[in-house]
């Protein structure tokens, strides 16, 4: 399955130009701040609505600008992790998982969704955190939380703005790890916004790089290195090379 | 000197505490165990407080439903005309409440703005109990109105857009996320309101009189009792303490009951 996106328009504040289609390998989107990183995210959730263009998830037509085409984020069947993780401060870890379970077209009872969260935690060993209250759990545990909670439904792709943002560089390297995992087993589309060139290169065998709502460059970060498409992809790149 | 400065900083917040405390406190001395059984046993008593129980369950409930979508619309959307129905909501606050009795009057009394039609349809609503509730709401509705537009405002939009995600509904995002977390001001607000409306006094007695049984609340009772029996008035003014205090409390309890935070 492939998430073919064309954006184009003020959107947001942002002059989106946007044309990229993500496979079952995940990708890193970059770029300065304001460049309209999590503008294209909300486009895609349909928590914005871009002027122009199209967005389609392998045959499904999420957007269609032209066609009148526009699903509700409800029926989008997109998995979600918005910055600073956004879990629910009055539901239990176990309940927050369990949300969307009780949503959409076939919602489960409350015992049966209760049971496929914790089903979903142990998998992805978070089980002995399911009775806490998110602000009981670490950062390091929060940011898994809420990919617990994204990927329960079971999306047909993920979208994650900057999930490893705020944790300190031990449990940075851990939950990485942890996720690098996670994506290589969903094997579903994935744009990871961040702004780390250790998290992009982990996480993500390509780099899209957004500037002023424009994709200015989109390949490995070897190749971003070796012909770097704007100032700021060298900078970029440059500036969390290795030393010496 | 920090240490003469300091006194007199706790000499002029005593002082107001004094202020507020000692007429409370002497209202309390001032009635004996004995007097407040007395007082409390008067028929006009038990009659003003069925009435006003009656009243502010009703201005309470009509505040909330009508008070809730105000809220949400001027936490949620930024239009000159959602400010400018927040405004009009915030005027009761600072209009003296006799100013309010006559205003409601005549709107609707019955050569007033809409009493004229609705005396055609038969329907007289000043001086009854309908008039009673209306008042009440018209003074109390905006605590209630700001506690939850201050409360929805609080809430991070980011939970709801999440929850759309999750395939919630925009109705189901609203009733398991944006609500629930917005819940503890609103009840904080709609406690204020409530008791805003059980002591409301000038609007009611201009315009909806003051009849035993009809529109006789318990503010409205002590005041007639002051002209027969002290002992009355001072019972009912001791039990409308005893409310108010309760429910300060309360709303100071729902205001700290986010136990996420």
């Amino acid at each position: 399955m492939a998430l073919t996106l064309d954006l184009r328009g003020l959107t947001g504040g942002v002059p989106l130009d946007v044309q990229l289609t993500l496979g079952d390998a995940p990708v890193a989107l970059i770029g300065p701040s304001g460049a309209g990183k999590t503008t294209i995210l909300l486009a895609i959730l349909g928590l914005l609505r871009p002027v122009q263009g199209r967005i389609a998830l392998g045959e499904q037509v999420l957007f269609d600008a032209a066609a009148g085409v526009d699903l509700p984020p409800e029926l989008r069947r997109l998995g979600y992790v918005p910055q600073h993780n956004g879990l629910f401060p009055h539901l239990d870890v176990r309940d927050n998982v369990a949300f969307g379970l009780g949503c959409g077209p076939r919602p489960l009872g409350k015992a049966e969704r209760r049971a496929r969260a914790v089903a979903v935690l142990e998998q992805l060993s978070l089980a002995h955190l399911a009775d806490r209250k998110p602000r009981d759990v670490s950062g390091g545990e929060a940011q898994r939380i809420a990919l617990a909670r994204a990927v329960a439904t079971e999306p047909l792709a993920l979208l994650l703005d900057e999930p490893l943002m705020a944790l300190d560089a031990v449990t940075r390297r851990e939950v990485r790890g942890w996720l690098q995992k996670v994506l290589s087993e969903l094997r579903i589309p994935a744009l990871i916004v961040t702004h780390e060139l250790a998290d992009a290169k982990a996480l993500a065998p390509s780099v899209a790089v957004l500037e002023a709502g424009r994709v200015t460059q989109h390949g490995t970060v070897a190749e971003l290195g070796r012909q770097p498409a704007s100032a700021f992809v060298e900078a970029w790149v440059d500036s969390q090379a290795p030393r010496g | 000197m920090p240490r003469l400065r300091q006194a007199a900083l706790v000499a002029a917040a005593l002082l107001l505490v004094a202020l507020v405390g000692a007429p409370l406190l002497g209202l309390a001395l001032a009635t004996s165990p004995a007097d407040l059984r007395d007082g409390l046993s008067q028929p006009l008593v038990y009659q003003a407080l069925r009435l006003s129980l009656l009243t502010t369950a009703i201005s309470l409930a009509v505040t909330v439903l009508l008070g809730t979508p105000l809220a949400w619309l001027a936490a949620t959307r930024h239009t000159r005309w959602v400010r400018a129905a927040e405004v009009v909501v915030q005027l009761p606050a600072v209009i003296p409440p006799a100013v309010a009795g006559i205003a409601l009057l005549l709107a609707f009394g019955r050569h007033g703005l809409l009493g004229g039609a609705l005396a055609r349809a038969g329907l007289a609503v000043p001086f009854s109990t309908a008039a009673v509730v209306l008042a009440e709401v018209f003074v109390s509705c905006t605590f209630y109105v700001q506690a939850a537009t201050a409360a929805f405002r609080q809430v991070d939009r980011a939970h709801a857009q999440v929850a759309r995600t999750l395939r919630a509904t925009p109705w189901q995002a609203f009733a398991q996320v944006t609500l629930p977390l917005a819940l503890p001001g609103i009840l904080a607000g709609a406690a204020m309101a409530w008791s805003r409306a059980l002591g409301e006094f000038g609007a009611t007695l201009l315009f909806a009189g003051n009849l035993p049984g009809r529109t006789q609340t318990l503010p409205l009772a002590m005041y007639a009792a002051l002209e027969s029996d002290v002992r009355a008035a001072q019972a009912l003014a001791l039990v409308l303490v005893a409310i108010a205090c309760i429910t300060l409390f309360a709303a100071r309890r729902f205001a700290r009951s986010a136990s996420w935070r």
